[in-house]
Protein backbone atom coordinates (compact mmCIF):
# COMPACT_ATOMS: atom_id res chain seq x y z
CA UNK A 1 0.00 0.00 0.00
CA UNK A 2 3.07 2.78 1.13
CA UNK A 3 4.47 1.25 -1.67
CA UNK A 4 2.03 1.97 -4.55
CA UNK A 5 1.45 5.93 -3.02
CA UNK A 6 4.87 6.30 -3.63
CA UNK A 7 4.80 4.49 -7.16
CA UNK A 8 2.06 7.61 -7.30
CA UNK A 9 4.25 10.28 -6.13
CA UNK A 10 6.64 9.37 -7.92
CA UNK A 11 4.81 9.63 -11.16
CA UNK A 12 3.61 12.54 -10.35
CA UNK A 13 6.93 14.11 -9.99
CA UNK A 14 7.76 12.00 -13.57
CA UNK A 15 5.09 14.04 -15.32
CA UNK A 16 5.50 17.36 -13.78
CA UNK A 17 6.79 18.61 -16.87
CA UNK A 18 10.10 19.79 -16.00
CA UNK A 19 13.58 19.43 -16.88
CA UNK A 20 13.88 17.88 -13.73
CA UNK A 21 10.95 15.18 -14.40
CA UNK A 22 12.03 14.44 -17.75
CA UNK A 23 15.49 13.46 -16.72
CA UNK A 24 15.66 12.02 -13.21
CA UNK A 25 12.34 9.97 -13.77
CA UNK A 26 10.84 10.45 -16.94
CA UNK A 27 12.68 7.87 -18.82
CA UNK A 28 12.52 3.92 -18.39
CA UNK A 29 15.57 3.62 -17.23
CA UNK A 30 15.29 6.44 -14.83
CA UNK A 31 12.02 5.11 -13.46
CA UNK A 32 12.95 1.44 -13.45
CA UNK A 33 15.64 2.35 -11.21
CA UNK A 34 13.57 4.56 -8.74
CA UNK A 35 10.73 1.86 -8.88
CA UNK A 36 12.96 -0.86 -7.91
CA UNK A 37 14.42 1.44 -5.10
CA UNK A 38 10.78 1.28 -3.76
CA UNK A 39 10.29 -2.01 -3.89
CA UNK A 40 13.86 -2.91 -2.54
CA UNK A 41 15.22 -4.26 -5.59
CA UNK A 42 16.68 -1.54 -7.37
CA UNK A 43 19.10 -3.82 -9.58
CA UNK A 44 16.05 -5.65 -11.19
CA UNK A 45 14.14 -2.51 -11.36
CA UNK A 46 16.87 -0.87 -13.41
CA UNK A 47 17.37 -3.79 -15.84
CA UNK A 48 14.05 -3.79 -16.45
CA UNK A 49 13.35 -0.47 -17.14
CA UNK A 50 16.77 -0.65 -19.38
CA UNK A 51 14.82 -3.20 -21.31
CA UNK A 52 11.51 -1.27 -21.98
CA UNK A 53 13.39 1.90 -22.57
CA UNK A 54 15.26 0.17 -25.85
CA UNK A 55 11.25 -0.16 -27.44
CA UNK A 56 11.10 3.46 -27.19
CA UNK A 57 14.25 4.67 -28.04
CA UNK A 58 12.29 5.98 -30.91
CA UNK A 59 10.04 7.95 -28.77
CA UNK A 60 10.15 11.65 -29.28
CA UNK A 61 8.25 14.40 -27.22
CA UNK A 62 7.07 16.40 -30.21
CA UNK A 63 4.02 15.00 -29.77
CA UNK A 64 3.31 13.10 -33.05
CA UNK A 65 2.63 9.36 -33.50
CA UNK A 66 3.77 7.45 -30.22
CA UNK A 67 2.30 4.36 -30.22
CA UNK A 68 3.00 4.16 -26.46
CA UNK A 69 3.44 6.61 -23.55
CA UNK A 70 7.10 6.21 -22.88
CA UNK A 71 5.95 8.15 -19.07
CA UNK A 72 3.93 5.28 -17.69
CA UNK A 73 5.50 2.28 -19.79
CA UNK A 74 8.35 2.59 -17.97
CA UNK A 75 7.25 3.41 -14.62
CA UNK A 76 4.32 1.60 -14.30
CA UNK A 77 5.69 -1.66 -16.31
CA UNK A 78 8.32 -1.54 -13.47
CA UNK A 79 6.54 -1.38 -10.96
CA UNK A 80 3.70 -4.39 -12.11
CA UNK A 81 6.85 -6.60 -13.65
CA UNK A 82 8.72 -6.27 -10.29
CA UNK A 83 5.66 -7.35 -8.19
CA UNK A 84 4.81 -10.18 -10.06
CA UNK A 85 8.20 -11.67 -10.94
CA UNK A 86 7.75 -11.48 -14.51
CA UNK A 87 10.74 -11.88 -17.34
CA UNK A 88 12.31 -8.92 -18.65
CA UNK A 89 10.85 -9.51 -21.87
CA UNK A 90 7.44 -10.19 -20.45
CA UNK A 91 7.82 -6.82 -18.75
CA UNK A 92 8.48 -5.39 -22.33
CA UNK A 93 5.00 -6.35 -23.43
CA UNK A 94 3.49 -5.23 -20.59
CA UNK A 95 4.70 -2.11 -20.35
CA UNK A 96 4.09 -1.50 -23.96
CA UNK A 97 0.60 -2.23 -23.63
CA UNK A 98 0.20 -0.08 -20.46
CA UNK A 99 1.65 2.94 -22.65
CA UNK A 100 -1.26 2.46 -25.23
CA UNK A 101 -3.62 3.03 -22.48
CA UNK A 102 -1.01 5.55 -21.08
CA UNK A 103 -1.21 7.89 -24.39
CA UNK A 104 -4.76 9.15 -23.58
CA UNK A 105 -3.86 10.67 -19.86
CA UNK A 106 -0.88 13.01 -21.95
CA UNK A 107 -4.20 13.83 -24.05
CA UNK A 108 -6.08 14.88 -21.07
CA UNK A 109 -3.55 16.74 -19.60
CA UNK A 110 -2.99 18.96 -22.64
CA UNK A 111 -6.81 19.11 -23.12
CA UNK A 112 -7.57 20.47 -19.14
CA UNK A 113 -4.38 22.66 -19.45
CA UNK A 114 -5.98 24.54 -22.19
CA UNK A 115 -8.20 26.47 -19.83
CA UNK A 116 -5.25 27.85 -18.26
CA UNK A 117 -3.92 30.49 -20.64
CA UNK A 118 -7.53 32.21 -20.74
CA UNK A 119 -7.03 32.68 -16.82
CA UNK A 120 -3.40 34.02 -17.35
CA UNK A 121 -5.20 36.72 -19.92
CA UNK A 122 -6.77 38.21 -17.20
CA UNK A 123 -3.93 38.59 -14.56
CA UNK A 124 -2.11 39.51 -17.94
CA UNK A 125 -5.03 42.55 -18.32
CA UNK A 126 -3.78 43.61 -14.73
CA UNK A 127 -0.45 43.71 -15.14
CA UNK A 128 0.00 40.99 -12.71
CA UNK A 129 2.98 38.81 -13.40
CA UNK A 130 3.22 36.86 -10.20
CA UNK A 131 -0.49 35.77 -11.11
CA UNK A 132 0.68 34.73 -14.27
CA UNK A 133 3.59 32.97 -12.93
CA UNK A 134 1.12 31.16 -10.72
CA UNK A 135 -1.26 30.31 -12.78
CA UNK A 136 1.83 28.47 -14.89
CA UNK A 137 2.86 26.64 -11.92
CA UNK A 138 0.39 25.53 -9.58
CA UNK A 139 -3.31 24.20 -11.10
CA UNK A 140 -1.51 21.82 -13.58
CA UNK A 141 0.16 19.99 -10.67
CA UNK A 142 -3.58 19.37 -9.70
CA UNK A 143 -3.79 17.87 -13.51
CA UNK A 144 -0.91 15.72 -12.73
CA UNK A 145 -2.23 14.42 -10.33
CA UNK A 146 -6.03 13.29 -11.19
CA UNK A 147 -4.69 12.22 -14.96
CA UNK A 148 -1.12 10.61 -13.45
CA UNK A 149 -0.46 10.00 -9.78
CA UNK A 150 -4.05 8.27 -8.71
CA UNK A 151 -4.10 6.20 -12.20
CA UNK A 152 -0.39 4.81 -11.11
CA UNK A 153 -1.11 4.27 -7.36
CA UNK A 154 -4.41 1.88 -8.78
CA UNK A 155 -1.96 -0.05 -11.47
CA UNK A 156 0.39 -0.23 -8.65
CA UNK A 157 -1.54 -1.66 -6.30
CA UNK A 158 -4.24 -4.09 -8.53
CA UNK A 159 -2.16 -4.56 -11.18
CA UNK A 160 -0.09 -7.45 -10.38
CA UNK A 161 -3.26 -9.37 -9.00
CA UNK A 162 -5.08 -8.44 -12.12
CA UNK A 163 -1.66 -9.69 -14.28
CA UNK A 164 -0.57 -12.60 -12.30
CA UNK A 165 -4.42 -13.84 -12.90
CA UNK A 166 -4.03 -13.75 -16.36
CA UNK A 167 -0.89 -15.30 -16.72
CA UNK A 168 -1.77 -18.18 -14.75
CA UNK A 169 -5.05 -18.39 -17.25
CA UNK A 170 -2.32 -18.37 -20.48
CA UNK A 171 -1.29 -22.01 -21.49
CA UNK A 172 2.56 -22.51 -21.92
CA UNK A 173 2.74 -22.03 -25.72
CA UNK A 174 0.91 -18.25 -25.00
CA UNK A 175 3.77 -17.46 -22.77
CA UNK A 176 6.30 -18.63 -25.24
CA UNK A 177 4.58 -16.38 -27.56
CA UNK A 178 4.36 -13.77 -25.13
CA UNK A 179 8.46 -13.84 -24.41
CA UNK A 180 8.85 -13.64 -27.89
CA UNK A 181 7.13 -10.23 -28.37
CA UNK A 182 9.07 -9.11 -25.86
CA UNK A 183 12.55 -9.88 -27.86
CA UNK A 184 11.07 -8.51 -31.23
CA UNK A 185 9.09 -5.10 -29.76
CA UNK A 186 12.76 -3.09 -29.35
CA UNK A 187 12.76 -3.50 -33.11
CA UNK A 188 9.83 -0.69 -33.17
CA UNK A 189 12.32 1.58 -30.70
CA UNK A 190 14.83 0.96 -33.49
CA UNK A 191 13.02 1.50 -36.52
CA UNK A 192 12.08 4.87 -34.80
CA UNK A 193 15.09 6.22 -34.22
CA UNK A 194 16.25 4.87 -38.05
CA UNK A 195 13.84 7.23 -39.26
CA UNK A 196 15.09 10.31 -37.67
CA UNK A 197 18.35 9.23 -38.49
CA UNK A 198 19.02 7.60 -41.37
CA UNK A 199 20.43 9.51 -44.27
CA UNK A 200 20.58 7.43 -47.41
CA UNK A 201 24.81 9.16 -47.73
CA UNK A 202 24.84 8.16 -43.82
CA UNK A 203 22.98 5.00 -44.63
CA UNK A 204 26.94 2.84 -45.01
CA UNK A 205 27.25 3.43 -41.19
CA UNK A 206 24.74 1.93 -39.49
CA UNK A 207 25.33 -1.89 -42.32
CA UNK A 208 29.32 -0.92 -40.73
CA UNK A 209 27.95 -1.12 -37.03
CA UNK A 210 25.81 -4.05 -37.49
CA UNK A 211 28.30 -6.01 -39.28
CA UNK A 212 30.81 -5.45 -36.23
CA UNK A 213 28.45 -6.33 -34.03
CA UNK A 214 26.68 -9.42 -35.92
CA UNK A 215 30.11 -11.12 -36.89
CA UNK A 216 32.83 -10.17 -34.44
CA UNK A 217 30.14 -10.30 -31.37
CA UNK A 218 31.48 -7.05 -30.38
CA UNK A 219 28.62 -4.93 -28.64
CA UNK A 220 30.11 -2.38 -26.48
CA UNK A 221 27.79 0.61 -27.05
CA UNK A 222 30.44 3.53 -25.35
CA UNK A 223 33.18 1.98 -27.65
CA UNK A 224 31.04 2.06 -30.37
CA UNK A 225 30.15 5.65 -29.95
CA UNK A 226 33.94 6.42 -29.49
CA UNK A 227 34.13 4.82 -33.10
CA UNK A 228 31.46 6.43 -34.15
CA UNK A 229 32.25 9.40 -33.23
CA UNK A 230 36.13 9.24 -34.86
CA UNK A 231 34.37 8.34 -38.04
CA UNK A 232 32.06 11.43 -37.70
CA UNK A 233 34.58 13.17 -37.25
CA UNK A 234 37.23 12.30 -39.94
CA UNK A 235 34.19 12.12 -42.28
CA UNK A 236 33.31 16.04 -41.70
CA UNK A 237 36.77 16.76 -42.15
CA UNK A 238 37.19 15.90 -45.42
CA UNK A 239 34.01 17.59 -46.79
CA UNK A 240 34.66 20.15 -49.07
CA UNK A 241 34.97 23.55 -47.91
CA UNK A 242 31.37 25.40 -48.44
CA UNK A 243 31.54 28.70 -50.39
CA UNK A 244 29.59 31.68 -48.89
CA UNK A 245 30.81 34.06 -50.39
CA UNK A 246 29.15 37.24 -48.30
CA UNK A 247 25.87 35.64 -50.72
CA UNK A 248 23.92 36.44 -47.30
CA UNK A 249 24.21 40.52 -47.00
CA UNK A 250 22.36 40.16 -50.91
CA UNK A 251 19.22 38.56 -49.47
CA UNK A 252 18.65 40.62 -46.96
CA UNK A 253 16.26 43.40 -47.71
CA UNK B 1 13.04 59.77 -7.14
CA UNK B 2 12.78 61.76 -10.25
CA UNK B 3 11.30 60.65 -14.11
CA UNK B 4 13.93 58.79 -15.55
CA UNK B 5 11.78 56.76 -17.53
CA UNK B 6 13.12 58.09 -20.90
CA UNK B 7 16.77 57.01 -20.54
CA UNK B 8 15.48 53.55 -19.92
CA UNK B 9 16.64 50.67 -17.53
CA UNK B 10 19.22 48.65 -19.02
CA UNK B 11 19.50 44.64 -17.70
CA UNK B 12 22.09 43.05 -16.25
CA UNK B 13 23.48 39.71 -16.77
CA UNK B 14 21.87 38.77 -13.41
CA UNK B 15 18.36 39.58 -14.90
CA UNK B 16 18.96 36.87 -17.76
CA UNK B 17 20.02 34.83 -15.61
CA UNK B 18 16.90 35.10 -13.40
CA UNK B 19 14.99 34.73 -16.77
CA UNK B 20 17.16 31.61 -18.10
CA UNK B 21 16.02 29.56 -14.96
CA UNK B 22 12.60 31.11 -15.07
CA UNK B 23 11.83 29.48 -18.54
CA UNK B 24 14.20 26.20 -17.70
CA UNK B 25 11.87 25.46 -14.96
CA UNK B 26 8.38 26.73 -16.19
CA UNK B 27 8.46 26.30 -19.91
CA UNK B 28 6.00 23.70 -19.89
CA UNK B 29 4.60 23.54 -16.69
CA UNK B 30 0.89 24.38 -17.87
CA UNK B 31 1.69 23.05 -21.27
CA UNK B 32 -1.28 22.29 -23.35
CA UNK B 33 -3.23 22.64 -26.60
CA UNK B 34 -4.98 26.26 -26.83
CA UNK B 35 -1.39 28.31 -26.91
CA UNK B 36 1.20 25.40 -25.57
CA UNK B 37 4.29 27.32 -24.14
CA UNK B 38 2.45 30.59 -24.39
CA UNK B 39 2.37 30.75 -20.12
CA UNK B 40 5.69 29.74 -19.96
CA UNK B 41 7.02 32.44 -22.20
CA UNK B 42 5.25 35.00 -20.26
CA UNK B 43 6.58 33.81 -16.86
CA UNK B 44 9.94 34.33 -18.54
CA UNK B 45 9.62 38.19 -19.77
CA UNK B 46 7.25 39.04 -17.17
CA UNK B 47 9.63 40.30 -14.57
CA UNK B 48 11.81 41.87 -17.22
CA UNK B 49 9.00 44.40 -18.68
CA UNK B 50 8.73 45.01 -15.17
CA UNK B 51 12.01 45.77 -14.95
CA UNK B 52 12.01 47.74 -18.38
CA UNK B 53 8.57 50.11 -17.34
CA UNK B 54 9.22 50.49 -13.52
CA UNK B 55 6.45 53.29 -14.25
CA UNK B 56 4.89 52.52 -16.72
CA UNK B 57 1.96 49.47 -15.34
CA UNK B 58 0.10 50.00 -19.08
CA UNK B 59 3.52 49.21 -20.87
CA UNK B 60 3.77 45.96 -18.72
CA UNK B 61 0.36 44.89 -19.26
CA UNK B 62 1.08 45.70 -23.01
CA UNK B 63 4.25 43.55 -23.08
CA UNK B 64 2.45 40.49 -20.93
CA UNK B 65 -0.34 40.64 -23.52
CA UNK B 66 1.62 40.08 -26.78
CA UNK B 67 3.91 37.41 -24.74
CA UNK B 68 0.82 35.61 -23.90
CA UNK B 69 0.62 34.85 -27.69
CA UNK B 70 0.54 31.18 -29.11
CA UNK B 71 4.20 30.11 -28.41
CA UNK B 72 5.74 26.34 -29.64
CA UNK B 73 9.73 25.70 -30.03
CA UNK B 74 12.12 23.03 -28.79
CA UNK B 75 12.65 24.57 -24.97
CA UNK B 76 16.57 24.36 -25.38
CA UNK B 77 17.92 25.82 -29.21
CA UNK B 78 14.62 27.74 -29.42
CA UNK B 79 15.90 30.11 -25.98
CA UNK B 80 17.50 31.86 -28.59
CA UNK B 81 14.59 33.36 -29.19
CA UNK B 82 14.03 34.47 -25.67
CA UNK B 83 17.19 36.41 -26.07
CA UNK B 84 16.24 38.14 -29.25
CA UNK B 85 12.90 39.06 -27.82
CA UNK B 86 14.59 40.01 -24.30
CA UNK B 87 17.04 42.46 -26.25
CA UNK B 88 14.28 43.69 -28.39
CA UNK B 89 12.56 44.66 -25.69
CA UNK B 90 14.99 46.40 -24.13
CA UNK B 91 15.70 48.52 -27.23
CA UNK B 92 11.67 49.28 -27.40
CA UNK B 93 11.90 50.30 -23.51
CA UNK B 94 14.99 52.57 -24.66
CA UNK B 95 12.29 54.56 -26.83
CA UNK B 96 14.07 52.76 -30.05
CA UNK B 97 11.52 52.56 -32.41
CA UNK B 98 10.34 48.93 -32.23
CA UNK B 99 6.80 47.82 -33.18
CA UNK B 100 5.01 45.04 -31.29
CA UNK B 101 4.08 43.61 -34.60
CA UNK B 102 7.99 43.01 -35.40
CA UNK B 103 7.88 41.59 -31.70
CA UNK B 104 5.41 39.30 -32.54
CA UNK B 105 6.51 38.30 -36.41
CA UNK B 106 9.50 37.52 -35.06
CA UNK B 107 8.85 35.26 -32.34
CA UNK B 108 6.40 33.39 -34.51
CA UNK B 109 8.20 33.19 -37.66
CA UNK B 110 11.83 31.96 -35.99
CA UNK B 111 10.23 29.30 -33.68
CA UNK B 112 9.20 26.96 -36.71
CA UNK B 113 12.67 26.60 -37.50
CA UNK B 114 14.18 26.38 -34.44
CA UNK B 115 12.24 23.91 -33.36
CA UNK B 116 13.09 22.13 -36.03
CA UNK B 117 17.03 22.08 -35.43
CA UNK B 118 16.18 22.05 -31.79
CA UNK B 119 14.00 18.36 -32.21
CA UNK B 120 16.64 16.92 -34.31
CA UNK B 121 19.93 17.47 -31.90
CA UNK B 122 18.13 17.34 -28.81
CA UNK B 123 15.67 14.39 -29.42
CA UNK B 124 16.84 12.09 -32.54
CA UNK B 125 20.71 12.40 -32.38
CA UNK B 126 21.69 13.64 -28.69
CA UNK B 127 19.39 11.53 -26.49
CA UNK B 128 19.24 8.58 -28.04
CA UNK B 129 23.21 8.13 -28.39
CA UNK B 130 23.66 9.01 -24.44
CA UNK B 131 20.67 6.81 -24.08
CA UNK B 132 21.86 4.20 -26.34
CA UNK B 133 25.45 3.78 -23.88
CA UNK B 134 23.78 4.47 -20.74
CA UNK B 135 21.30 1.56 -21.35
CA UNK B 136 24.21 -0.62 -21.94
CA UNK B 137 25.15 -0.47 -18.94
CA UNK B 138 21.97 -0.73 -17.30
CA UNK B 139 20.87 -3.89 -18.67
CA UNK B 140 23.89 -5.17 -17.07
CA UNK B 141 22.65 -3.97 -13.63
CA UNK B 142 25.07 -0.92 -13.83
CA UNK B 143 23.90 1.88 -11.42
CA UNK B 144 26.49 4.06 -13.82
CA UNK B 145 23.57 4.24 -16.77
CA UNK B 146 20.98 6.18 -14.56
CA UNK B 147 23.93 8.36 -13.18
CA UNK B 148 25.48 9.02 -16.50
CA UNK B 149 22.21 9.64 -18.07
CA UNK B 150 20.74 12.02 -15.40
CA UNK B 151 24.09 14.37 -15.20
CA UNK B 152 24.67 13.97 -19.01
CA UNK B 153 21.24 15.29 -19.89
CA UNK B 154 20.89 17.56 -17.45
CA UNK B 155 23.78 19.22 -18.27
CA UNK B 156 22.97 19.51 -21.73
CA UNK B 157 19.46 20.99 -20.82
CA UNK B 158 20.28 23.62 -19.03
CA UNK B 159 23.45 24.43 -20.86
CA UNK B 160 22.33 24.36 -24.20
CA UNK B 161 19.64 26.50 -22.68
CA UNK B 162 22.14 28.88 -20.88
CA UNK B 163 24.24 29.37 -24.23
CA UNK B 164 20.67 29.85 -26.03
CA UNK B 165 19.20 32.59 -24.49
CA UNK B 166 23.01 34.60 -23.40
CA UNK B 167 23.88 34.06 -27.77
CA UNK B 168 20.39 35.58 -28.52
CA UNK B 169 20.94 38.04 -26.37
CA UNK B 170 24.19 39.34 -27.30
CA UNK B 171 23.63 38.77 -30.94
CA UNK B 172 20.54 40.08 -31.19
CA UNK B 173 18.70 39.09 -34.39
CA UNK B 174 22.00 38.22 -36.37
CA UNK B 175 22.37 35.04 -34.22
CA UNK B 176 19.23 33.41 -36.11
CA UNK B 177 20.97 34.12 -39.45
CA UNK B 178 24.21 32.52 -38.02
CA UNK B 179 22.41 29.48 -36.50
CA UNK B 180 20.10 29.01 -39.56
CA UNK B 181 22.84 29.27 -41.93
CA UNK B 182 26.32 28.95 -40.47
CA UNK B 183 27.19 25.50 -41.76
CA UNK B 184 27.16 24.32 -38.00
CA UNK B 185 24.23 22.83 -38.18
CA UNK B 186 24.57 20.81 -41.01
CA UNK B 187 28.27 19.87 -39.42
CA UNK B 188 26.65 19.10 -35.72
CA UNK B 189 23.46 17.22 -37.51
CA UNK B 190 25.95 14.89 -40.08
CA UNK B 191 28.65 13.91 -37.04
CA UNK B 192 25.77 12.54 -34.86
CA UNK B 193 24.32 10.62 -37.42
CA UNK B 194 27.25 9.16 -38.56
CA UNK B 195 27.83 8.70 -34.84
CA UNK B 196 24.36 7.62 -34.17
CA UNK B 197 23.88 5.28 -37.11
CA UNK B 198 26.57 3.30 -36.01
CA UNK B 199 25.56 2.72 -32.47
CA UNK B 200 22.18 1.92 -33.60
CA UNK B 201 23.37 -0.90 -35.90
CA UNK B 202 25.14 -2.49 -32.94
CA UNK B 203 21.93 -2.11 -31.03
CA UNK B 204 20.04 -4.21 -33.52
CA UNK B 205 22.14 -7.06 -32.21
CA UNK B 206 22.77 -6.29 -28.83
CA UNK B 207 18.84 -5.09 -27.63
CA UNK B 208 16.65 -7.36 -30.13
CA UNK B 209 17.32 -10.89 -28.88
CA UNK B 210 14.58 -12.81 -30.63
CA UNK B 211 16.15 -15.99 -33.08
CA UNK B 212 15.04 -18.53 -34.93
CA UNK B 213 14.21 -21.87 -33.06
CA UNK B 214 13.07 -24.08 -36.17
CA UNK B 215 14.55 -27.26 -36.48
CA UNK B 216 13.74 -30.26 -38.27
CA UNK B 217 15.34 -33.66 -39.03
CA UNK B 218 16.14 -34.52 -42.83
CA UNK B 219 17.19 -38.24 -43.34
CA UNK B 220 18.00 -38.70 -39.38
CA UNK B 221 20.23 -36.07 -39.50
CA UNK B 222 19.53 -32.65 -37.46
CA UNK B 223 19.16 -29.46 -38.95
CA UNK B 224 19.29 -26.50 -36.49
CA UNK B 225 18.54 -23.50 -38.88
CA UNK B 226 19.73 -20.75 -36.54
CA UNK B 227 23.46 -22.68 -37.38
CA UNK B 228 22.79 -22.44 -40.89
CA UNK B 229 21.63 -18.50 -40.77
CA UNK B 230 24.75 -18.11 -38.35
CA UNK B 231 26.83 -19.11 -40.72
CA UNK B 232 25.65 -16.35 -43.73
CA UNK B 233 24.76 -13.22 -41.41
CA UNK B 234 24.63 -14.05 -38.05
CA UNK B 235 21.66 -12.09 -36.71
CA UNK B 236 19.90 -11.73 -39.47
CA UNK B 237 16.50 -11.80 -38.32
CA UNK B 238 16.45 -9.08 -35.21
CA UNK B 239 18.01 -6.64 -38.75
CA UNK B 240 15.33 -8.19 -41.33
CA UNK B 241 12.78 -7.63 -38.51
CA UNK B 242 14.40 -3.42 -38.17
CA UNK B 243 14.39 -2.88 -41.60
CA UNK B 244 11.15 -4.11 -42.28
CA UNK B 245 9.19 -1.55 -39.70
CA UNK B 246 11.72 1.36 -40.47
CA UNK B 247 10.59 1.13 -44.33
CA UNK B 248 7.02 0.42 -43.02
CA UNK B 249 7.25 4.15 -40.88
CA UNK B 250 8.70 5.58 -43.77
CA UNK B 251 6.23 4.74 -45.58
CA UNK B 252 3.65 6.12 -43.94
CA UNK B 253 1.95 3.58 -42.35
CA UNK B 254 1.15 4.37 -38.47
CA UNK B 255 3.77 3.34 -35.68
CA UNK B 256 1.01 1.52 -33.84
CA UNK B 257 0.19 -0.38 -36.57
CA UNK B 258 3.45 -1.57 -37.12
CA UNK B 259 3.70 -2.60 -33.36
CA UNK B 260 0.73 -4.79 -33.78
CA UNK B 261 1.95 -6.59 -36.50
CA UNK B 262 5.73 -6.77 -35.01
CA UNK B 263 3.28 -8.12 -31.59
CA UNK B 264 1.17 -10.74 -33.80
CA UNK B 265 4.44 -12.18 -35.71
CA UNK B 266 6.20 -12.61 -32.43
CA UNK B 267 3.14 -14.12 -30.95
CA UNK B 268 2.07 -16.43 -33.73
CA UNK B 269 5.58 -17.25 -34.38
CA UNK B 270 7.17 -18.01 -30.91
CA UNK B 271 3.82 -19.65 -29.87
CA UNK B 272 4.49 -22.24 -32.83
CA UNK B 273 8.54 -22.29 -32.36
CA UNK B 274 9.36 -21.10 -34.95
CA UNK B 275 11.04 -18.10 -33.20
CA UNK B 276 12.45 -17.74 -29.74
Amino acid sequence: MIQAVFVGLLAWAQSSSNPLGWWLIREPLMAGFWVGLIYGKPVEGLIIGAAINVAFLGWNSTGGANPSDLYSAGLLGTAVAIQSNMSTEQAVVVAVSIGVIGNYAWILFMSINSMLPSIQDKYAEKGDVRGIMLIQAIPSQAVVILVRGVPAFLAAFYGPTVIDGLLAAVPAWGIAGFNTVGKVLPAVGVAMLLKYMARNDLLVFFGLGFAVSAYMGMNNLLFGAFIGAAMGYIYISLQPKEVTVNAREEDEI
Amino acid sequence: MAEKVETGVALTPKDIEMATLRWWLMSHLSYNYQRMQAGGFASMIGPIMQKLYPDKPEEVIAGLKRHMMFFNTEPRWGAVIHGITIALEEQKAKGEDISEETIIDLKSSLMGPLAGIGDTISGALYKPVLLGICLGWASTGSFLGPLVFAIGMLGYDYTITRLSIRKGYQLGTTAVTTILEGGLFKKLTTFFSIMGLFVLGIMVCKFITVDVALQTVVAGKKIVFKELFDQIVPKALPLALTIVSWRAIMKGHRVINVLLSLFAFALIGGALGIIK
